[in-house]
């Protein structure tokens, strides 16, 4: 077997793992009276009421494994910080007060603070 | 019993070293489960605000698996690397699962009862958090101990079990061979090694 005949069989079988996303089987789950869906809509509730660990921490903890970050979750632009401190406050009641004032009059330096504090706050990232 | 398996580093493209072992403690599980958890939960939370999909076993608990330790006719196996736990497996060594395919339909097997590998392996979850996930080939080299545990207990290689959807590609791959979905299992579909495809695997994917 070529080098890059090698290559390629392992980026097959590699890529093929990742599909599974870390769960292979499901016997145990069935027997358990668990459904093995996907919630394509993504709308499970448990989630958030699960949720213990703040996002810092488990960032710190990926970081001290030695995970590297990918950049692509903070927003790239002010406008598109503006944009999700938006959906944030729309979906979240709780810190929508944070921003009564008009988003698209304030400075961006102010807007960039207000990322990161909600960043901070778990809220975005 | 302890064994050397070799991961692929996703950060460099090169392999490492990591340890694979069967003596299984219930420490391991309630250390999988405390450091997995909040890495999976965290990450959902990301895929939900994104609308993509989630797994709704996603509440999985492998503590509740601690009862089936000193079983006889269970083993587990994990897969240790950089001091955290890389991956779990349980299998059923019990006659409750034969083999369904011709041409061995009916003979003993090694039922791979549970598989999964820590959220920090899989690029999906990680890729939601910012970050690159960190190991592969978890999967692939527990399924690989499974087809050891069947020929150290003279099966010949034969594994079966029940895929998840999104695994059966990754079976069908390593070579394994399928069967139609099996309606008394939310109609998961039913893969199992033959001796001949077992031993492809472990050569193939050394």
């Amino acid at each position: 077997m070529t080098e890059d005949s090698r290559r390629h069989m392992w980026a097959e079988v590699d890529a093929l793992e990742q599909e599974a996303r870390g769960m292979f089987v499901g016997g145990m789950l069935v027997d358990s009276g668990i459904d093995v869906g996907m919630d394509s809509g993504a709308t499970s509730t448990d989630i958030e009421d699960e949720h213990k660990m703040r996002s810092a921490i488990t960032r710190a903890f990926l970081t001290a494994m030695g995970a590297t970050p990918t950049g692509e979750v903070r927003a790239a632009s002010i406008e598109a910080m503006r944009q999700e401190i938006a959906r944030v406050m729309h979906a979240n009641a709780r810190v929508a007060m944070i921003t009564a004032r008009n988003l698209d009059s304030l400075p961006e330096d102010v807007v960039e603070s207000i990322y990161d504090e909600l960043a901070e706050l778990e809220q975005l990232v | 019993m302890r064994w050397t398996v070799r991961l692929k580093r996703e950060e460099s493209d090169l392999e490492e070293e990591a340890d694979l072992y069967d003596d299984v403690t219930v420490q391991d599980l309630v250390a999988a489960q405390s450091t997995w958890r909040p890495v999976l939960l965290e990450s959902a939370r990301a895929l939900k605000r994104a609308g993509k999909p989630i797994p709704r076993y996603l509440h999985w608990d492998w503590r509740a698996k601690e009862g089936a330790l000193g079983r006889l006719d269970a083993k587990f196996y994990a897969i240790r690397a950089q001091g955290n736990i890389q991956g779990l497996m349980k299998l059923d060594l019990g006659t409750l699962h034969r083999c369904r395919l011709e041409p061995q339909v009916g003979k003993e097997l090694v039922y791979v009862d549970y598989v999964e590998t820590a959220p920090w392996n899989i690029a999906y979850y990680m890729h939601a958090l910012g970050f690159r996930s960190i190991y592969g080939r978890v999967g692939l080299r527990l399924l690989q101990a499974a087809v050891q545990c069947s020929l150290d207990g003279e099966l010949k290689g034969r594994v079966g079990l029940h895929s998840l959807s999104d695994a059966e590609g990754f079976y069908r791959k390593v070579g394994m061979s399928e069967s139609a979905p099996d309606v008394d299992k939310q109609n998961l579909r039913w893969f199992e090694f033959t001796p001949e495809s077992a031993q492809s695997c472990l050569e193939k994917y050394r």
